[in-house]
């Protein structure tokens, strides 16, 4: 039986997902902060894929899912704001087992090419899906909905005002 | 683009709204059970701090004019009718607002579970589950007082 200790130093604005032979990693926190998952098998190789979930604003009806939480979270007051982080990670690697494989990795702070995640420890499989994927789109998206997220609060409060005076 | 992952995220992102509005409505119900106990402390502590000072003076602090009218504007403010009005509707709505809360908390508790292995929606569901929980001791408690009070009653 072979056995694989993932130890992820993550960034403070992402929140990775593993997923080992396509399986969701269960990752658990440690004392540093760090997250680890431990994964056996009997196979000598496993995929193993870090990645986060594309942003929202990336899908194809990012304007009309808008519109409807903008309505239904109330003028969007109860609203969450959108994710100012524009970079997303796919890594995906084959990594070799043995009978106690530690991988030690960290994500680096996401910056247009560098490597997203440097290993400390183990076989790690350095290939080029290791690097943040900056999305120009999303930030535009979420650009201009806060501008019309402010503007309508400014039409609101200006029609509120206005009723109040013919009144 | 995966559309499962697609629903998720949005499914998510619904529950987490009607989760903060789930909040909001907790603290409305609260602040209505909390008011009219904030009233009768209020209007004890002003009785008390009252009688103390008339007590521990002699009578002689009645003597003073801006103490009396001290007194009695604190008396009409804590007996205003609009305060009292204001109260009694927080009150009256208390079982209208406390559903509809846990409508739009059930409702929520439903979307965040399509999204439960997002680590944030996944921190909604253990306050959610921690809500209800809550929920169900204090129904146990009205219904257990209310059997109660009846037997007393009978």
């Amino acid at each position: 039986m072979n056995s694989l200790q993932l130890k992820l130093r993550k960034q403070f604005s992402f929140t990775p997902l593993v997923s080992i032979d396509n399986k969701i990693a269960k990752l658990k926190k440690n004392e540093f902060g760090g997250l680890t998952t431990k994964y056996q098998t009997e196979k000598d190789e496993v995929e193993i894929k870090i990645f986060t979930l594309p942003n929202e604003l990336n899908y194809k009806f990012w304007f009309l899912m808008s519109l409807f939480f903008y309505i239904v979270s109330i003028f969007g007051i109860f609203d969450l704001p959108y994710n100012r982080n524009y970079y997303t990670l796919e890594y995906k690697g084959k990594i070799k087992l043995s009978e106690n494989t530690i991988l030690d990795l960290t994500m680096a702070k996401p910056a247009d090419n560098i490597k997203a995640i440097s290993v400390k420890d183990g076989p790690f499989d350095d290939n080029e899906t290791n690097i943040y994927i900056f999305n120009e789109k999303v930030k535009k998206r979420r650009r201009l909905l806060i501008g019309l997220k402010l503007g309508s609060w400014v039409l609101l409060a200006i029609g509120v005002v206005l009723y109040f005076v013919l009144k | 683009m995966n559309k499962k992952e697609m629903l998720k995220q949005y499914s998510g992102h619904l529950g987490a709204i009607l989760f903060n509005i789930g909040i909001v409505g907790i603290l409305i119900c609260l602040s209505a059970l909390a008011s009219g106990v904030f009233w009768i402390v209020l209007f004890l502590f002003f009785v008390s701090f009252a009688f103390c000072s008339v007590v521990l003076t002699a009578g002689l602090s009645l003597t003073n004019a801006g103490f009396r009218s001290f007194l009695s504007n604190t008396f009409n403010l804590l007996l205003n009718q609009g305060v009292v009005d204001f109260f009694e509707v927080l009150i009256r709505y208390f079982p209208v607002i406390a559903s509809i809360v846990g409508v739009v908390l059930s409702l929520s508790l439903v979307f965040l579970i399509f999204d439960r292995k997002n680590p944030k929606s996944k921190n909604r569901l253990i306050a959610l589950y921690v809500l209800i929980a809550l929920f169900i001791v204090g129904i146990i408690i009205i219904v257990i007082s209310g059997t109660l009070n009846k037997g007393g009653v009978a």
